[in-house]
């Protein structure tokens, strides 16, 4: 057993979210003991594996013949090369989620509006005037089954990142750290990420050269201070892709 | 029962098939639509499955299948097989994913408590190996030492996605006398999965 003597209503807690019995302050809690408590977190694992025996009942079936293409089409997997048409794609495909990004992705354009002047990390003021079409791409990371964390939203035309916090709880002892993972090659670090106003980063060319639409943005948990080795040390807990908006 | 019948052939074939998931899982990670392709012949079905069970609606499992496949191809990165079965982490995000469009719809066409409503459909597959079939037998052993209430409760979290507060409500009891039912059952399971 993993039951490496952690507190018996924590392992209560990690049943009831893995079973999603939980709603309110008591589901925020216990998502955020998963991503900052490694013991809490494998006490959520060994539930899923316990309680995931109740699937193996479940009969299999066959899906439609056509299911394939489907699946195929909404990530435009068949014309690699023709971004536009895969984004569209893939866009059409989350348009359940199209009305909130789009949401944030029009405050993020007002913030990014009034923070073009900015440069390093600052923090960026409200929203208060519009911006011509740029080259933006915006990802919203989550867990699996949860709010997002944080929303990131890049501008190419001049190589910089937003960076909006969300439904992120600061826990003693630790930190969360953004990471861009490339198609080959190692995570990098996009620096940690910490409740607050939302802040913008102006990238290096090598790491600017990695953010492009169809990207994927990652966020670990990190001991306090962030990784000391350069790559992710503690566990994934959120992704997200970016797409254009 | 496959428990009872297990050989060491069918415990390498079933470490065979996970291996092969598991090098399917990387090569999503890194992109590959032939990897995306071959997680797809290997677990549509028992998924599409899941969805259906808990969906009971042929075009909502189909619309919430490639929704779970979408999310396998953004996530296969954060598969970490050190600390999942590469199943259970499928067969997780398909549970989520149906459960999510279940409480989109709002409606619950039919609650129940009943724990034998519930009961087993018994066809382990090709993707449920002999060693998920034995966790299977062992977690229903211990489900069935549990009271009706308690069992019939954790199986409707289960497959119909049911809060505290909505089981309560199923079941007619208060919030209190439904929270301490399920701890109580979930308690007793994790000991007997423990023994």
């Amino acid at each position: 057993m993993t039951d490496s003597g952690i507190d018996p209503d924590d392992g209560l807690l990690a049943a009831e979210l893995v079973l999603r019995l939980l709603e309110g302050d008591a589901l925020h809690d216990a998502r955020r003991r998963e991503v900052a408590e490694p013991a809490f977190a494998a006490e959520v694992a060994a539930w899923h594996e316990r309680l995931a025996a109740l699937l193996a009942d479940v009969a299999p079936i066959e899906p439609d013949a056509a299911m394939w293409g489907r699946v195929s089409a909404a990530l435009a997997l068949r014309d690699p090369r023709n971004n536009v048409v895969e984004l569209k794609r893939k866009v059409r495909f989350w348009r359940a989620s199209a009305a909130a990004l789009t949401a944030i992705a029009a405050s993020l354009l007002l913030g990014l509006g009034l923070g073009m002047g900015l440069r390093g990390t600052e923090s960026i003021q409200p929203p208060a005037t519009t911006v011509g079409p740029r080259q933006m791409l915006i990802a919203a990371i989550d867990g699996e089954g949860t709010p997002p964390l944080a929303v990131v939203s890049v501008d190419r035309t001049d190589k910089s990142l937003i960076v909006t916090p969300a439904a992120l709880t600061p826990v003693a002892g630790h930190d969360h750290e953004l990471w861009i993972v490339p198609v080959a090659g190692d995570p990098r670090s996009l620096g940690l990420l910490r409740p607050g106003p939302a802040r913008r980063i102006v990238l290096a060319d090598d790491l600017a050269g990695l953010l492009a639409g169809g990207s994927t943005l990652a966020v670990s948990a990190e001991d306090e201070g962030g990784s000391r080795t350069g790559l992710p040390q503690g566990p994934i807990v959120a992704t997200g892709t970016l797409r254009p908006v | 029962m496959a428990g009872a019948t297990s050989t060491n052939a069918d415990r390498a074939s079933g470490d065979a098939d996970r291996q092969a998931l598991v090098r399917a899982l990387a090569g999503v990670a890194e992109g590959s639509e032939v990897a995306l392709r071959d997680v797809y012949s290997r677990t549509a079905a028992k998924l599409y499955g899941i969805c259906l069970r808990i969906l009971s609606d042929r075009q909502e499992a189909e619309d919430a299948l490639q929704d779970i496949f979408v999310t396998i191809w953004k996530r296969a990165g954060t598969f970490d097989a050190e600390r999942a079965s590469p199943v259970t982490w499928l067969a997780t995000i398909a549970r989520n994913r149906s459960i999510d469009r279940l409480r989109a719809r709002g409606v619950r066409p039919f609650v129940t408590l009943d724990a034998a409503a519930d009961v087993a459909d018994t066809r382990p597959d090709v993707v449920a190996n002999i060693e998920a079939a034995q966790d299977r037998d062992r977690l229903m052993e211990c489900l069935d030492t549990l009271e009706a209430r308690q069992a019939g409760a954790i199986r409707a979290a289960f497959f119909q996605g049911l809060t505290y507060s909505e089981l309560a409500d199923a079941g007619a009891v208060p919030l209190g006398t439904m929270k301490s039912w399920v701890r109580r059952g979930l308690l007793r399971l994790k000991a007997c999965l423990g023994e």
